[in-house]
């Protein structure tokens, strides 16, 4: 068992920074760091699996790449731009403003007209009685979001 | 490092020479290896025919953020997957460091404050608190390694136990002292120039946040250590082989034990700036960082088998799996299905990662 773990551990794998380590002599074996719940390791003792059984493997994994990138492209594309960002706008008792739909980083086009008797509308915020007015020009959208209407009374308070 | 020339001429004339059968495994192998790279390509291309928004100055700047954001994180774990390990508490880590770092760092006349004897901290109470976390980063990190490496458990369990701990001891800060878990704003404006102040040149207008700078130096520290210390070294060693590396004279505890603290001190530093850059922390700040860094690492070259990678690898990873973040980010694909995406992204590279193992001679 101590002669198989460090068989496998020893196993010629070069990498671009390995390390050169002198194998380790065979009597000198001392219980080195062994992994694993419960002996279980994540990775498949190379030297345990036959030439063979390793070719099968690589075939069976490159088979599941292939698929799975494939998958990954073909779900990119159908689902393409055809939700976007949604921004709904909320006229807070208003006549209904339709929503837009747009790309990340895009700004907003300014919305439809809405009106509400004895008000007058400021303009929209990210919050209802929100303070900070949506700049149209300049504000780009990152997140789906809903916008409120800012509206002021008509005139004198009675 | 290899010329790229040379090395294109050299398999280029080594093509000429296999047979037919071998030429055709020569391609299989080279897409599949290179599956992410070509993914990267299309993604790139697909979303600049859709939202030609993904080369203006602005979405790079973001990318250079983010991706300096990421890489200390990405390369302290680096060093627990080269051990063969991993380790899952480095985002809750960074949220109980962001929290401490936000709670000792707001301005005087913050809303909300946690601690209310505080004055307006300067600079040096910044570096102060900069110590303060990589010092609690380090020490979780620290008996991470030491249940590691003294009684052989695997990280997997280890850093799963320390991450629920972690995660415990700041919803507990977050509703101490009076907060009862409301977010910790109103950061100081020492602080905010110290980590999104802007020191270096403009690109395209836009102001480069000094965290960019900080992510270069940590890059080089992390090379110097990774490639010129015997440290390094040993590290590798140990991922590879630890009874011979043991044999070999290698203090296998001690390495160990410091490829966990190190990456402890990563997270802590990771906490510092995460906290700036959100400026509205909660106790779910970092929830899931680890995943994005394991898979950037993996992405990168960093094997789960242990013993490979390097800090350059770790960075293309980083750069790799962000490009595709921000991707889907500019496609407007719906943030549930981002998470499928990233998932399935992340799968692949790992059989990437097996499938070079088992053919490699």
């Amino acid at each position: 068992m101590q002669r198989n773990e460090e068989e496998r551990r020893g196993g010629p794998a070069p990498g671009p920074q390995r390390q050169e380590v002198p194998p380790a002599e065979g009597g000198e074996s001392r219980p080195g760091r062994r992994y694993g719940l419960f002996g279980v390791s994540a990775y498949p003792e190379k030297s345990r699996m036959g030439e063979r059984q390793r070719a099968d493997m690589s075939r069976l994994l490159g088979v599941v790449i292939g698929v799975m990138a494939l998958a990954v492209v073909i779900v990119l594309f159908l689902t393409p731009m055809s939700s976007g960002l949604t921004v709904t706008f909320d006229a807070l008792g208003g006549s209904a403003v339709e929503s837009q739909s747009v790309r990340y980083g895009e700004t907003l086009e300014e919305p439809g007209e809405t009106v509400r008797p004895g008000y007058q509308l400021a303009g929209w915020s990210t919050a209802p009685e929100g303070e900070a007015l949506w700049d149209f020009e300049a504000n780009t959208v990152t997140e789906t979001l809903t916008l409120y209407a800012v509206w002021v009374p008509d005139g004198p308070e009675a | 490092m290899k010329n790229p020339v040379t090395s294109i001429k050299e398999t280029s004339a080594r093509y000429k020479t296999l047979d037919a059968q071998d030429k055709k495994r020569f391609w299989v192998d080279g897409i599949l290896n290179n599956a992410i790279y070509i993914i990267l390509v299309i993604f790139l291309i697909y979303t600049y025919t859709k939202n030609p928004l993904i080369v203006s100055p602005s979405a790079i700047v973001n990318l250079l953020t983010l991706v300096a954001a990421n890489l200390p994180m990405a390369l302290g774990i680096g060093g627990c997957i080269v051990l063969t390990g991993t380790d899952l508490s480095a985002g809750r880590i960074v949220g109980l460091t962001a929290g401490l770092s936000a709670a000792l760092l707001q301005g005087a006349s913050a809303a909300n404050k946690y601690f209310e004897n505080l004055g307006e901290p300067g600079i040096g109470m910044v570096l102060l608190v900069l110590l303060l976390v990589l010092v609690i980063g380090g020490l979780v990190g620290m008996v991470n390694g030491f249940f590691v490496a003294r009684f052989q458990l695997h990280p997997f369990i280890v850093t799963l136990a320390t991450q629920m701990i972690v995660y415990g001891a700041c919803l507990i800060f977050y509703n101490s002292n009076g907060n009862n878990g409301q977010p910790i704003s109103g950061l100081s404006q020492a602080f905010r120039n110290f980590v999104t102040g802007s020191i270096l040149p403009k690109f395209g207008g836009l102001a480069i946040p000094n965290y960019v700078l900080y992510a270069i130096v940590v890059f080089i520290i992390m090379w110097f250590v990774w490639n010129k210390t015997t440290f390094g070294k040993n590290m590798f060693a140990v991922g590879s082989n630890p009874e011979a590396a043991n044999v070999s004279g290698v203090n296998v505890f001690f390495t160990t034990m410091m490829v966990h603290t190190l990456a402890g001190v990563t997270y802590g530093y990771t906490g510092l700036i995460e906290s700036a850059r959100i400026a509205s922390n909660v106790a779910n700040t970092g929830t899931n960082y680890e995943s994005d860094a394991i898979a950037a690492c993996v992405i990168g070259g960093v094997s789960f088998v242990g013993g490979t990678g390097t800090v350059g690898g770790v960075l293309l990873g980083v750069v790799l799996l962000r490009i595709i973040y921000v991707c889907l980010q500019f496609l407007s694909v719906d943030q549930n299905l981002q998470y499928v995406i990233k998932g399935a992204i992340i799968l692949l590279a790992c059989s990437i990662d097996m499938r070079k193992y088992l053919t490699r001679k």
